[in-house]
């Protein structure tokens, strides 16, 4: 009897310590991820991304585990890259898409018609989004709070951001158009393209208190010829692409006749820039906006929070 | 006779092509006073971008008078054995792997190595054991491997990201955008000795056009000949693709309107193809910098655009076979 009593305790030991076990393991699993439940039970809702920044947004408002397909392009945050892809940025796989079963679509390009229906006969919810400028994304953001039930943590979210802004915003309050740095941003250097006014970059730098010399051009991304820049004469060239930017401040301080511009003479060369911050209309702009505005006006983060 | 005629084409096309640069100098995207003409860096810029675009087309439309004539076929043109798929394959790995920002020189070494790789394989393909180069072998052979390197470049641009493949797609269309004299002189330097050397033995070509029988009767080394001018004409494409990316059609239809305004000699061909080329690359960047400054197209689609439909008017207008 004895022996089978302390049978039991063992096991009622065992059970206890599984108990607290899994009990650590759910907090710790819901500590990653707050538990916001705004009153819609969107638990099971299955959601397939096919752009970028709209799987950092998902990631944002917390519902990456209800993300089910991705692009090949989507790769940030890391974790992105585990979930599954349909195909690449603009030509995801119809066969793959469906296959996943979701319930909501969330893309930037409105579907072909063919698609379209297929799309509205397996019962997807289809959502379109289109950012033009920041406010745009931020406005985003609510609408794809919305659709995955979370509109509570996106309003949270999105205030947060919109105070970071306003911050940013401060440092160059009170300055004339004239008194800002003219900025030239390269996003290609062979040939050598730049960002219109139409572009969302455009506001990722009028934000950060910067003039786009290119904002003139209507294009989005236009291939310029570089004898403008050398009249644009910029205060700040800002290199964009990715790859390798060890040298491209000499490279760009050695083109032919560009000896002249103020930001070259000046060495205003910001090859350190993180352009992948400003590349994606995604969450990630706001970092992007606050980097460059501490750049280009010269204040450390602490300075333009206590003001 | 021939000599003095010969003289006046050559002149007649010089001053046309000074004219063109001439007006190419005060075209662009930024209005320049003729006072600050020489101390602003924009007309360095317009005085390099003329340069490049003289050996540029010289470049182009002399090897497209070179393999018209090794290849005796009309259709022949510069990219017409893989050198444009080497090339742009070459400079496609580069800016996919982020090379292209490393240094000046990345995207033109790449490119160039990536067009004589390949001119090294089609003609390795198509050399018999015995040694000799059926020229339509090296056409069959080029076709195909320019076919084959498409597609892996065609691959790459699909599955690379969206600003990799943007900058893929401009590279291909070709820009003579320079930003470094170095590079405008290795270009211009190679190109000029490769023409030098062919107009020198400008004379060879037309007995190459013969036949490759009675070429070799008249006592002409024709494996020899075929090799020199077949290295020539790929060394001159290959330096102006890795300065200026691809760039159509100029190769194709300057040989064609030159011969059919002075005839065939190639003693007189070879050296007005080169001025023909200079001048309407001139003129056709001119075009791609101003047409909707400060935006440019890709001189690509200028060339082409131009020069489509004038080889059909050509081919239309022409009565007579001035092919030989």
């Amino acid at each position: 009897m004895a022996v089978k009593k302390q049978d039991n305790l063992k096991y009622y030991m065992i059970a206890t310590v599984l108990v607290a076990v899994s009990i650590v393991m759910i907090f710790s699993g819901t500590n990653q991820t707050p538990p916001v439940d705004d009153g819609v039970n969107n638990s099971n809702l299955r959601i397939v991304s096919l752009a970028p920044n709209i799987t950092e947004m998902l990631f944002v408002l917390g519902v990456q585990d209800r993300l089910v397909g991705r692009t090949d392009c989507c790769d940030y945050p890391p974790a992105a890259k585990n979930i599954e892809s349909v195909g690449g940025l603009g030509i995801a796989n119809i066969e793959k898409l469906l296959s996943l079963k979701p319930d909501l679509l969330i893309t930037p390009n409105e579907p072909e018609k063919e698609v379209y229906k297929l799309i509205s006969q397996a019962g997807i919810k289809l959502l379109v989004v289109q950012a033009p400028n920041v406010q745009g994304m931020l406005d985003e953001l609510f609408e794809i709070g919305q659709a995955v039930g979370r509109p509570e943590l996106a309003k949270r979210v999105i205030a947060e951001m919109q105070a970071e802004l306003d911050v940013v915003a401060r440092l160059y309050k009170g300055a004339d158009h004239d008194e800002l740095p003219r900025v030239f941003i390269e996003i290609s250097n062979d040939p050598l393209v730049t960002i219109g006014g139409r572009s969302f970059i455009n506001d990722v730098v009028t934000r950060a208190g910067g003039v786009n010399v290119a904002a003139g051009i209507s294009e989005s991304y236009p291939c310029i010829n570089p004898e403008k820049v050398i009249e644009w004469d910029p205060d700040v060239i800002i290199p964009c692409y990715m790859g390798n930017k060890e040298n491209i401040a000499e490279q760009i301080s050695g083109r032919i006749g560009w000896d002249g511009i103020s930001a070259i003479r000046s060495g205003q060369i910001y090859s350190d820039f993180p352009g992948d911050l400003i590349m994606r209309g995604g969450p990630r702009l706001i970092e992007g906006i606050k980097i460059l505005a501490q750049h280009l006006h010269g204040k450390s983060n602490k300075e333009y929070v206590v003001r | 006779m021939h000599k003095q005629k010969s003289w006046i084409i050559y002149l007649v096309l010089l001053v046309i092509l000074a004219g063109a640069c001439g007006v190419s100098l005060f075209a662009g995207a930024v209005r320049v006073p003729i006072s600050e003409m020489f101390e602003s860096g924009i007309i360095q810029l317009r005085i390099a971008r003329i340069l490049l675009a003289i050996f540029a087309g010289a470049a182009l439309s002399v090897s497209g008078v070179i393999f018209q004539a090794l290849l005796r076929n009309p259709l022949a043109e510069p990219y017409i054995l893989g050198v444009s798929s080497g090339a742009g394959l070459g400079a496609s790995i580069a800016i996919v792997l982020g090379l292209g920002t490393l240094s000046i020189w990345a995207l033109p070494a790449t490119a160039f190595a990536g067009a004589m790789l390949t001119i090294f394989l089609v003609y390795r393909l198509a050399r018999e054991p015995s040694g000799v180069v059926p020229v339509y072998t090296l056409l069959l052979a080029g076709v195909i491997v320019n076919a084959a390197l498409s597609s892996i470049l065609m691959f790459i641009v699909s599955v690379s990201s969206s600003d990799e493949l943007h900058n893929v797609v401009w590279w291909l269309l070709g820009n003579l955008q320079i930003f470094d004299w170095q590079l405008l002189k290795l270009a211009s330097f190679v190109v000029a000795v490769c023409l030098t050397v062919v107009v020198i033995l400008s004379n060879d070509l037309n007995i190459m056009t013969m036949g490759e029988e009675p070429a070799a009767h008249l006592g002409l080394n024709v494996e020899r000949t075929k090799k020199l001018f077949f290295l020539l004409a790929s060394l001159m494409t290959a330096a102006t693709v890795a300065a200026c990316g691809l760039i159509g059609f100029v190769g194709l239809i300057i040989p064609h309107s030159v011969r059919l305004a002075i005839g065939p000699d190639h003693r007189r061909l070879v050296f007005a193809s080169a001025l023909a080329g200079a001048t309407f690359l001139v003129l056709a960047d001119g075009v791609a910098r101003t047409i909707i400054a400060p935006t440019e197209i890709p001189i690509g689609v200028v060339t082409t655009f131009i020069g489509g439909p004038f080889f059909l008017f050509l081919l239309k207008r022409k009565k007579r076979s001035y092919w030989c």
